[in-house]
């Protein structure tokens, strides 16, 4: 990564302006520093949020979006996770039950859901990526 | 015994690396990972950290593909692609469903991690339970096509009913 700034004005109201001071002071920042910090996190997550339902609607693959947003695949990645995890999860044991009911196979869909309830545990404790 | 040559993409090594099944892939295959993958996967995160360690120890080789054939998709996933196009005898590992269909589309026969789950399956690499452990952690990840789970989801049921033979 280069260490090139870019430098970007910006106009703020009497209000808003005090509140930036009153902020950056608190957070023991420059008001600069503070506002750069405050953007690069507010753009993170809109780009996160975008491609999150990029990549739900199927429109956009995890290596167009990190190449788009400039955010690693792996948050892009974790990010999808945590949105869709439940729903995605209850597909799973759907397909699960529906084979174990077709094939008669009662035990098939006893494990899909102990492995759902480990997966989940998992997915909670944030211990994949 | 000589191992067969493979290409993975970025999503397949996420998902391979939550799936615990990396070790595995390893022995099954020769592992070549395309320059732009590599530069897809951070060391900064766990999926990243692990392909640059296996990187530096020589278990896991980098290779670009001379000509690139294929200009769509990301970078990672097209140069995985290309690397594939070129050496036709190579497994082309990938899980994004789009650049996964254009794949086949090419003649490729592109392999996801859940259906490798199902052939660790049925080779008797995993039991019933591990392999619905790691189709299920795929599934709760949701960046693996609810698709290709149910797809291997109905090979692993299909084994359990008929046996491995």
């Amino acid at each position: 990564m280069g260490t090139n700034l870019k430098t970007v004005s910006v106009r703020l109201g009497d209000q808003a302006g005090a509140r930036v001071s009153k902020a950056a002071q608190l957070a023991r920042q420059s008001k600069g520093a503070f506002l750069a910090q405050a953007g690069e996190e507010a753009a993170r997550h809109l780009l996160l949020e975008w491609a999150g339902q990029r990549h739900a609607s199927g429109e956009a693959s995890l290596s167009e979006l990190a190449a788009e947003t400039g955010v690693p695949i792996e948050v892009i990645a974790e990010h999808v996770s945590a949105q869709r995890s439940a729903v995605a999860t209850d597909m799973y044991l759907t397909s699960a039950r529906r084979l174990a009911e077709a094939l008669k196979t009662p035990r098939f869909y006893a494990e899909a859901k102990r492995a759902v309830k480990a997966a989940r545990k998992d997915a909670a404790g944030g211990g994949s990526e | 015994m000589v191992k067969q040559n493979a290409t993975p993409d970025s999503s397949f090594w996420i998902h391979a690396t939550v799936s615990n099944v990396i070790e595995q892939l390893l022995e099954d295959f020769e592992l070549y990972v395309a320059q732009a993958v590599a530069e897809e996967l951070s060391e900064e995160y766990r999926s990243g950290a692990w392909l640059h360690g296996l990187i530096r120890e020589g278990r896991v080789r980098v290779r670009d593909a001379g000509a690139a054939t294929l200009d769509r998709f990301g970078p990672g996933e097209r140069a995985a692609i290309n690397l594939a196009i070129e050496n036709p005898d190579w497994v082309l590992l990938m899980d994004d469903l789009r650049p996964f269909r254009a794949a086949e589309e090419l003649g490729l026969s592109p392999v996801s991690s859940p259906v490798y789950a199902a052939s660790l399956y049925k080779r008797g690499v995993l039991d019933e339970q591990a392999v619905l452990n790691v189709l299920a952690r795929l599934s709760a990840r949701s960046t693996v096509s609810p698709q290709l789970i149910d797809l291997a989801l109905s090979q692993v049921a299909d084994i359990t009913k008929k046996g491995r033979g």
